[in-house]
């Protein structure tokens, strides 16, 4: 066989491949529907089944809660959002570039990261009083850490040869930032970012399954007490969408930084 | 390079000095230990009521009393049961699902969207559903840590396994060892570090889900010994039920650390 010939049937081999993974990737989420409208078939009681769900869904849009709710989540999400990024950045970029003080806090850092935050919860409630403000403060006390530890990676990351290049080229902090610094950084920043969003939203769940007035989480539980199965999936449908709709996005993005880096990088 | 010296040490004051004087580590325990007092001179401080905040020192003693009491054993109990089954269900189950990821690339590559989707979804929200399925006990608790456990160990076998560099199995090739052999002298060992960081990873899940999952809502177990006291306005257990919490979440890490840096040696060797 010629090498055209081989090259040919290579190209193929791959066609199929890729042929396959995509069928492959629309089979999985089908199965899991056709599965749980069994179940749901199955146990009327226990489980609502994909028809009955979004039944509920477009029930819960036109009666008004499901939008209050899901209005109510999100406005704390994007609170608690923003200022656990505010403060986990600076935090990250500081004890990433300081040696001393980035041995100091690490391990403290870590440790917070993970310990079982929840049990803590109390104190937000003592502090803040019932409301938005405590949900907010306990989801930003999730979401800190993990920014904070993203960033002091990416900060390790960055390539002390560039860092040398630029000292040698006499560069301004300015234009060591622009040039060397941001674009290395842009990548974690992303990542922190999305593993920010994803903390803040576990953190702020809890908060209100635990204790809340308003929001999925509080529904979910008020839900739970009248054993309103058919809520229950619609409320977890419409967090799972939220959830991963939001990483998908961000997850996009990223790639799009990451093989840029690829180009510039051979390993040192 | 200078030793202690960060390279950007241009942008943030030179730490070369402090470390000629103090050691990194003391800062952290300082730091540390300044907390704890702060947090006991707070709490008899006028600056917060009696109820809200107690001292560390009377909780601690509580702390002591409700061990030696045995009040407390049931929970810890039903805590340690949870987070082992987990953990050891996440193990059984884990292991297997990522070697097949692994060895089949095409199942990998199929499931790569959705085991990233795993990672972004808040587990708890299945908690009351599982709580209508299998009832007010520790099934729903067990099955929460298991999903978390899972996720962590999956991605870190998968991963441990497929970033073995190539050179690797081809050395076992040319010995002439099986698929089998293959897997279990070459692909295992040299992913054992990142397998391990899997299991410490797994572990930790399991410990958090379990005890948020009993903190939301339970019949036992250390989550709901905080949350049911502080409903009953027992402060003072809350906060002994809450150090021990964080006391044994410590503890534990800790010694995943040390079992990590043994293994490390071990692989050195």
């Amino acid at each position: 066989m010629s090498v055209v010939d081989k090259l040919y049937e290579q190209s193929l081999e791959r066609r199929n491949r890729s042929q396959i993974v995509r069928f492959g990737r629309i089979a999985v989420p089908v199965t899991i529907v056709l599965v749980w409208q069994v179940l749901g078939l199955l146990y009327p009681g226990s489980i609502a089944s994909p028809a009955q769900t979004l039944d509920t869904l477009v029930r819960g849009i036109e009666q008004g809660w499901l939008l209050k709710s899901l209005e109510v989540s999100l406005l704390r999400l994007a609170i608690a959002v923003i200022i656990a990024v505010s403060i986990g950045i600076p935090i990250g970029l500081l004890l990433g570039m300081n040696k001393f003080w980035g041995e100091a806090y690490e391990s403290i850092l870590l440790s917070a990261y993970s310990t079982p935050k929840v049990v803590l919860l109390p104190l937000f409630l003592l502090a803040f009083g019932i409301g938005t403000k405590y949900l907010v403060a306990f989801a930003v006390f999730h979401g800190i850490f993990p920014v904070a530890i993203v960033i002091i990676g990416g900060v390790k990351n960055i390539r002390e040869v560039h860092l040398r290049i630029a000292e040698i080229m006499q560069l301004s902090r300015w234009k060591t930032f622009r040039e060397i610094i941001a674009p290395s950084m842009s990548l974690p920043l992303l990542i922190a970012l999305r593993l920010g969003f994803n903390l803040t939203f576990l953190g702020l769940i809890l908060g209100e399954l635990f204790q809340s007035d308003a929001g999925l989480g509080f529904q979910l539980m008020d839900a739970l007490t009248i054993v309103d199965t058919e809520r229950i999936f619609a409320i977890n449908v419409v967090i799972v969408v939220l959830a991963v709709g939001v990483n998908y996005a961000m997850y996009t993005v990223e790639r799009r930084f990451s093989n840029r880096m690829d180009i510039n990088a051979p390993e040192y | 390079m200078v030793s202690g010296q960060s390279v950007m040490s241009g942008w943030v004051p030179s730490d070369l000095e402090l470390r000629r004087v103090v050691k990194p580590k003391w800062i952290t325990y300082l730091t540390v230990f300044l907390m704890l007092v702060v947090l006991e001179l707070l709490a008899r401080s006028d600056l917060t009521s009696d109820i809200t905040l107690w001292p560390l020192t009377e909780i601690a003693v509580l702390l002591v009393q409700e061990l030696a009491a045995g009040t407390f054993t049931p929970h810890i109990i039903q805590t340690a049961s949870a987070i082992f089954a987990g953990f050891g269900l996440a193990v059984l189950t884990g292991f297997p699902i990522a070697i097949a990821l692994w060895w089949f690339d095409i199942l990998g590559e199929i499931a790569d969207p959705f085991l990233l989707s795993l990672y972004a979804i808040p587990m708890y929200i299945f908690y009351p559903l599982l709580i209508i399925l299998f009832g007010l006990n520790i099934i729903p608790v067990i099955i929460i840590a298991w999903i978390m456990s899972s996720i962590a160990i999956v991605e870190n076998v998968r991963s441990g396994l497929s970033d073995v560099p190539d050179v690797y199995p081809k050395v076992g090739k040319v010995i002439g060892l099986s698929g089998f052999e293959s897997f279990v002298y070459i692909y295992l060992p040299a992913a054992v570090p990142q397998i391990f960081t899997g299991l410490k990873l797994g572990f930790i899940y399991a410990l958090i889900g379990t005890i948020a999952s009993e903190f939301i809502l339970a019949d036992r177990g250390l989550g709901f010994l905080v949350s049911y006291s502080y409903n009953q306005f027992s402060t003072g257990r809350m906060y002994a039920a809450m150090a021990l919490v964080v006391i044994i979440a410590i503890l534990m890490n800790g010694v995943l650390l040390m079992m990590e840096g043994h293994i490390e040696q071990w692989r050195e060797a």
